[in-house]
Formats: C-alpha cells, structure tokens, sequence
C-alpha cells in the first residue's frame, strides 16, 4: 500500500505517467545510415570557356543542404575518400585518380559551436571547425605501375555561409580558397549553391511535367514548373587541369566519373598486426545524370555503387529496354510510342559514347565523356557547322540542338539534363540529331519538358563557375 | 513553392526515377481502366518504394535524410503528426506506415519511453496484414521488434526479409542485434561484417564497435565509435546524440572523464535533454566526487524519462549520503518501474533486486527465467550474482564463466566474478581445513 502511494506520489510530483514498456536498451544502434556525406549528387566536365586549354571537373556532393541547417553544419567527412577517377585510353580503366581527403581541426574545444564570432578571413580564430584538405594523383589505379604524388596539402576550404553576421563577404571568403597547386591545377572544395535543377514534386507524382499536365493519364490544369532544388545547398570539389595533362597524345577523349568510399572496420585485429581496417569500398559513384536513379532497379543500387564502370557491361539490359520509356508510353498516350526494348541509341550515348562526337571504343562504362578538342566560344557553346544560324549562346539542350560543348559531350552546369533524358528516352531527339545521325525524331515527344530550365541563381564566369552557396539567414 | 514539393528528393534523384521503379506497365493499364483511382496507382507505388530509395515514398525522404525534416524532437513531432494524419486518411498507406515507424522508432529511442515502438508494431502489422510481402514494411518491423525486445521476432523477420533482399546491408544488422541479445556471439559478429563488407556505414560501425567492446577491445570500440559519429549527417541530431554518448560512456569505462564530459555534453548540444546525454552528465559528477550535482540531475532526468536504471541510480546516491528513507523510496520505485514485460526479457530487474539484497529467491527465479530465453552475458552476469547472493556458489561461479566469456572488459561483470571467485576458494579452503 505504501508502495502505491509512493509511486502514486512520485508519479504526480514529476508528471509522468507508468509506461507499460521498457526502459532504453543501451545497445540500440541507429540502424538507418543514409549517408550523404558520402553520396555524389552530380557531376559536370567541360572545356572552360574563359581557359579554353583547361578542363573543368565539378564533382558534387551531399544532397539537398538546408542552408539555415545549424548547428551542426555540413561538411565533407575527414574519413571519406573523394576521388575522381580520368580514364584517357578507352579501356574504362582509371589512368588518373584525383584523391580527396579532408581534415577538420577544432580550434576551440570549450564550444560546440561552428564560429563564435565572425569570419572575416579563412585562418580567423572565430571559425572553431575549418577543414583543409590534401590532393593526390594516382596514376594507373588498378595497375602494378600504379603510383602516387601528392599535388598539395592543407588547402583552406571556406565556412558555410551562415549569415550576414558570421560569414560577411561570403564571396571574398571563397575566393581566397580557390588554390592553384604546384603543376598548374586549379582547386576548390566547399559549399556551393546546388546547380542543379528539376521539378521533383511533379517528376515525383506520377512522372507528370506540369506543362504537360493535360496530357498525363491522370490529367491535372497544365502549370509552370517548380524548381524543387532551388535554395538548396551541396559541397562541391572542383579542379580545372590542363587538358595536356589530363589527354594521351591522339586521344583527345576522356571518361570521366566520381566517387566516395569508405574504409571497412574489422571487429577483430588480424593476428599479429595493428590493422583493424579492411580497404575502402565505394559506396556512390556519378559519371552520367540519373543512371542511379532512372536506370538501376532499386535491389541492384549498392552493388551497382560498389562497382566499377569498367564491369558495367553486366547493366547493359537495363539501358537496351528502359523503364523510363515504358513509363513516358504509359503514362501520356499522346506520345508517340517510343520502342521500349533495342535502344542501342542510349547505350551508345550512356555507355560507349556517341560514334564521331566522344565515342571511346566498344567497352561498356558509364563513364562521363568529354571530347577536349572541341573548343567553345568564350560564351560556351560549340554548334556544327550543320545548324543553320546558331545562337550565339549555349543551347541548355547541348547536343540536341547541335550544341556539341553540352551534355552528352561532358556536361555543363546550366545542360537540362531532365529535358535532355525525358526527350533521349522518348526517342524525341529533334531534327539536328535526326539529320545528323538518324536518330528517331518522334513529336510531340521532342518537346518534353518538366518547365524547369533554369538553375535559381546565375553561375559564376569563371573558376569554379558553381555559385555561392544560399545564405542560412535569408533562406529559411 | 509548394514546402512539401520542396523537401523532395534528392537531387540527382529526379526524373522519372522512384516512379521508374515503381509504376509497370500493368499498373497503368489498370489506372487506365480506373482513371478514377488516383489512390490504386499511388498505393502501387508506395508498395514499391523503400527508406533505402532515394526517390522514395512518393517523394518524401526518411525523417533525418537529406530533404527530410531533421530528427531533433521538432522534426520527429511533425513527421509524426503528418504520417499519423495520412494513415487516417488511408490505413494500408504502406509508406506512411514505414516513415511513421522509423520516426516513432526514433522517438522510443530520444524519450525511453515504449509507447511510439508498440504504435509502430501496431501500425506496421496493419499493413503487413493486407500485403504480406511488403518488404519496407518487413524490413522494418525487424528494428521495431528489436526495440521491443523480441529478439527471437526480429531474427525471424530479418531473416525472411534477408531472404527476400540478400544485398540489403539493413538485415544483417537486424540479424546481428537480435543474435547479440540472444548470446549468440560468433553468429552475430559474421552477421556485423557481412553488414560491413557489403556498405561500411555508421550503422555498420556502430556495430563493430559494440561487438569490440564485447570482446574487451576499448580502444578499437572508441575508434569505431568516433567513425561512426563521423559518417553521420547533420541532419541526424538523434544518431549523433545516440553516437556521442556511447562514446562518452566508453571514455568514462577509460577514467577519462574530462573527454566523457565533452562528448555527453555534445549530446546535449546537437539534441536538448537527449536521455543518455543527461544521465552521462549526471554520471560524470558523480566521478567528480560532485554527488550533489549528480543527484540534481539524475531527479530532473526522472522526470523526463522514469527508468529503473534512474531510479536505482537516484536510491544509490541516497544511500550514500545516509539518507535510508529516501534511498528505500526511490529503490521501491526502482522495482515499480521495471514493469512486467521488461522483467521477462530483461534481466536488469533481477540485477537491480540482487545488488540491494531485496526479494532475493524472487531475484533468482526472475534471472532463471530470462536466461532459459537468452545467453547474453549480462543476462548471466545477473543470474551469477542472483544465485551468489543466496549462496548458490557453484552455479554462481557457471554462470559467471559463461558472463565472461566473450572477453568484455565490464567493470560490473567482472567484479562479481572476483567476488564469485573469492567466495568459492573460501569455501574450498574451509572444506580443505574440514579435512586436514
């Protein structure tokens, strides 16, 4: 009796009430892992318009950064391996892997916040988490004559843009981190503004496009599209090299993808030896746009990540008879039928490269490939001699508008990439692709689109081309 | 823009993506021959999408995920409120039941209290029902019973979802926590490095982590530990909470205490009130020698999260300082708050009863009957040290081998071992002079 009381009492004192359950098993591990900081978001490579002798690699990473994200704000991870991996002889084997690794110093260990004062420099005492990182060359990755230089240690990175208080002058501050190592490669790793653009919200329901919202299965008032990556933030590492150091004579194609590993961790030490990490297994890789996401089935996503391209012969089917056109078939009956099954249009463009444009031989890889020798205008564009009275500017369809510096020649930041595929795969490749190449110029497929064209903020003329990152305290 | 559209995907994610992998060609024929039926396609849809998809759930990313609301307790109360609001809407909405969970799952986690996990078993065996084959929904219901402490559950539906996905890295983990609990070391440990060969990530380090310390390697726990604090996202305040204390808790099986401190403390920073963050800090005053502090916290923390560990800790501090009618209260309510279904799978109970000298038979019967379901050392440890308490000294001295036998360096474990042991050789010597 007593007993109840007391419980009673003490139940009303500190106003719970008597849980049937149990109480916090002090082994519960968070089972959900997703790990963006190990997870490529994009990739582009380009011939710099501004330094037509360089190549510009954009490597993305960390999806969908919310900038008024604190306090714990996103930066690389100092245990992941970033690398991006340059095959230049056609075999889909890395001939030149630029390794990233970062490390991150606490200059105060008396807070757990990211500055306590404003930032007015990189080396300012206010910013208590800076990361700096390291680049290495490896030449030959797979191969026994592989070996490995370093390019350069303790390269600054910038804070995140947090706000007019603690990061005033955000542009000068990420500035002063692009870095021009010793052999002429120019870097950058930090946050970016995400230059990516898509109308997820719509893509996601239903694959409707909202201008083409009257002609869906499920028809709904036609609208103009919604950027739904707009005000979001990534982390990008960006190199522009000499293309001289980057092509083999007479070969002026690369294939070009990146990638993320992490190290495995044994639970027991090897006999005899310290060593209780196993080698690093990649865990995401990017050389096309939305292979993982529109191509690769959902059971075969890790093992598709942990593979290299140069295995990704085994995938093929997947591109030969693409879900993605059975869907556009299905799902908008006033398409022209695209065929489902034999696209060896999209392995071409997707695995091997397109015959007279980038094509690197017949090895299977989903390699991002960029032929060097064709140079832009300082605007950035390429058009065949083939287009009657081209623009002056870059065409946001590249190739498909015979813009020959776009995607699927490497990719700009400003290619449609989702106009570009829900077209390619819709068998909508308009008539300059048509002439050119006989590809199927179906219609109305050639005028698919999600309406957004457009990144939300313009990018930079030069090196590293990705804007600034949002600011935390205007977007909330 | 629409704030739901906004938190969609994943940027790379976009095109026909999650619906690629979800609307075949037989779905639409059947939209077709049901314009009407918006609800038959989505359904389809949601059945085929998983946590494990970035384009995933119609969209919506997992609580915690890039896209996602954060998991602070803000965000997990509104992931809540709007899955509870979809599953009124619609009952079998698959997904909504698997980001319900996962979020519910969490909040057992941030709050120690049972009631969100038992709504998720609840919500997730609704669905289950209707589409037995639903793997997100299995996959799931794996974690919910390991919180819940049916470890034999979990290692049935693990493995059957195992089965169904064998490249999903999820299952070995649900595999390994549960053959853990169970005792059952070598097969748990191989269940944590298929885990970790197939994806390292901070769940897989975690577990390596664990599975070192339980073979009395520290240091290697605390590295692996801080590797899995480090692969975690920002947006995940509650793993990193979760990961920080655990470290804090190593760093204090260490003597470090200034470094146990800062990282309990860190808790507190990235998730307010985080129950181990508090009861870390309470733990680290208490090894100060500041028992005062350390009282103040462990009540203010009973009040949030009413746990046996708590209360015991509380009627211990008491105790220490003299104060026999408050240490019998709280120790009173030690044993109240245990409750029966944690008695039967725990044997945490049983412990607590043998280390006061109280109900000691019962304690007995109590540690019995836990360990005929599982053989984890703690459950021994218990059950050695009820049955030392009431004289049982060779089953005691069994049971107490069997605590040890994985190598774990715990300070509990082994202390009753040498008690144990010391009280077996007196009685040998005893029996010995008898003789002599």
């Amino acid at each position: 009796m007593k007993k109840t009381v007391l419980f009673i009492v003490v139940a009303a004192l500190v106003g719970f009430q008597m849980l049937p359950g149990k109480a916090s098993s002090h082994r519960e591990a968070p089972l959900i892992s997703q790990d963006p900081m190990a997870d490529n978001t994009d990739l582009y490579a380009f011939v710099s318009p501004d330094a037509p002798s360089t190549v510009t690699i954009v490597a993305n990473y960390i999806p969908l950064e919310s900038p008024a994200g604190g306090p714990n704000f996103p930066a690389f991870d100092d245990t992941v391996l970033y690398e991006i991996h340059v095959d230049n002889d056609g075999d889909a084997k890395e001939d030149l892997t630029y390794q990233f690794r970062f490390e991150t110093q606490t200059r105060n260990p008396d807070t757990f916040l990211y500055n306590t004062g404003p930032i007015s420099s990189l080396s300012d005492v206010n910013w208590n988490r800076p990361q700096t990182y390291s680049v290495r060359l490896v030449r030959n990755g797979h191969g026994a004559a592989s070996h490995e230089e370093v390019l350069g240690t303790n390269i600054p990175t910038p804070p995140d843009n947090i706000g007019p208080r603690s990061t005033p002058n955000y542009d000068a501050l990420a500035a002063a981190a692009v870095t021009t190592l010793t052999n002429g490669i120019k870097v950058f790793a930090g946050q970016r503004d995400d230059p990516f653009f898509v109308d997820l919200g719509s893509v996601f329901d239903l694959a409707g496009l909202r201008p083409f919202n009257g002609l869906h299965l499920l028809p709904l008032a036609a609208d103009a599209g919604h950027d739904a990556v707009a005000r979001y933030n990534t982390h990008t590492i960006s190199m522009q090299i000499p293309i001289g150091q980057l092509v083999k004579p007479g070969n002026p194609t690369v294939g070009i993808y990146a990638s993320a590993s992490r190290q495995e961790m044994r639970i027991l030490r090897k006999t005899g030896s310290a060593d209780t990490y196993g080698p690093f297994v990649q865990v995401s890789r990017l050389g096309h746009p939305l292979i993982n996401e529109a191509v690769i089935p959902l059971g075969q996503k890790d093992q598709w990540n942990r593979d290299d391209p140069e295995d990704d012969a085994q995938f093929e089917s997947l591109y030969l008879a693409p879900e993605v056109t059975r869907l556009e078939n299905g799902l908008y009956a006033a398409l022209d039928n695209a065929n489902e099954s034999g696209r060896s249009d999209l392995v071409a463009i997707l695995l091997t490269g397109v015959p007279g444009l980038n094509f690197t031989g017949p090895r299977r890889a989903d390699l991002l490939r960029l032929n060097t020798a064709l140079v832009p205008s300082p605007a950035g564009a390429c058009y065949h001699p083939a287009v009657p009275s081209p623009p002056s500017t870059p065409s946001r369809f590249g190739v498909l508008d015979g813009d020959l510096c776009g995607y699927p020649n490497g990719r700009r930041l400003a290619d449609d990439i989702v106009d570009i595929d829900l077209r390619a795969f819709a068998e909508g490749y308009g008539s300059i692709l048509h002439g050119l190449l006989g590809l199927p110029n179906r219609t109305p497929n050639n005028l698919l689109g999600d309406g957004v064209d457009a990144n939300d903020k313009p990018f930079l003329p030069h090196f590293p081309y990705v804007p600034s990152p949002h600011q935390g305290y205007e977007v909330p | 823009m629409n704030p739901k559209s906004k938190q969609l995907g994943w940027v790379a994610a976009a095109i026909l993506a999650g619906i690629a992998a979800a609307v075949a060609p037989h779905v639409v024929s059947r939209a077709l021959a049901r314009r009407s039926s918006l609800d038959v396609v989505s359904r389809t849809l949601a059945r085929r999408s998983s946590l494990e998809s970035r384009a995933s759930e119609g969209g919506a990313p997992a609580v915690g995920m890039p896209g996602g609301p954060p998991t602070s307790s803000a965000g997990l109360l509104q992931r809540i409120s709007e899955m509870e609001g979809r599953l009124q809407k619609q009952p079998d909405d698959v997904s909504a039941a698997v980001l319900l969970s996962d979020a519910l799952l969490r909040q057992a986690r941030a709050t120690t209290d049972a009631r969100p996990a038992n709504r998720a078993s609840d919500v997730l065996k609704t669905v289950l029902k209707d589409n037995p084959g639903q793997y997100d929904a299995l996959r799931m219901l794996g974690a919910i019973d390991l919180s819940q402490h049916r470890f034999r559950d979990a290692l049935a539906v693990a493995r059957r979802a195992r089965d169904e996905r064998p490249a999903d890295a999820w299952n070995y983990g649900v595999m390994g926590d549960a053959l853990i609990e169970l005792g059952d070391y070598d097969n748990a440990f191989e269940a944590f490095e298929t885990m970790m060969s197939m994806r390292p990530s901070a769940a897989a380090y975690a577990r390596v982590a664990y599975a070192r310390e339980l073979r009395g390697n520290l240091d290697g726990a605390l590295e692996a530990m801080q590797m899995a604090a480090n692969a975690t996202s920002p947006q995940d305040p509650e793993a990193l909470a979760w990961y920080a204390a655990q470290i804090g808790e190593l760093y204090l099986k260490f003597g470090k205490v200034g470094e146990a401190d800062r990282e309990f403390r860190r808790a507190a920073f990235v998730y307010p009130n985080y129950p181990a963050a508090m009861i870390g800090q309470g733990k680290v005053a208490v090894a100060r020698g500041d028992r005062d502090r350390g009282l103040a916290i462990y009540l203010e923390q009973l009040k949030r999260t009413p746990t046996l560990d708590l209360a015991a800790r509380l009627g211990d501090l008491y105790a220490g300082r003299g104060d026999t009618a408050q240490s019998e209260r709280y120790y009173q309510l030690a044993e109240d708050l245990a409750g029966p279904a944690i008695a039967q799978t725990e044997a945490n109970l049983a412990l607590f009863l043998a280390e006061h000298d109280r109900k000691l038979q019962q304690a007995v019967k109590m540690a019995e009957a836990v360990a005929s379901t599982r053989d984890d050392i703690f459950t021994e440890d218990a059950l050695s040290w009820a049955y030392f308490k009431v004289g049982r000294i060779n089953e005691a001295a069994a049971a107490s081998e069997r605590a040890m036998r994985t190598g774990a360096k715990d300070e509990r474990i082994l202390s009753h071992a040498a008690a144990i042991r010391d009280e077996a050789h007196r009685r040998l010597h005893v029996v010995e002079r008898r003789f002599s």
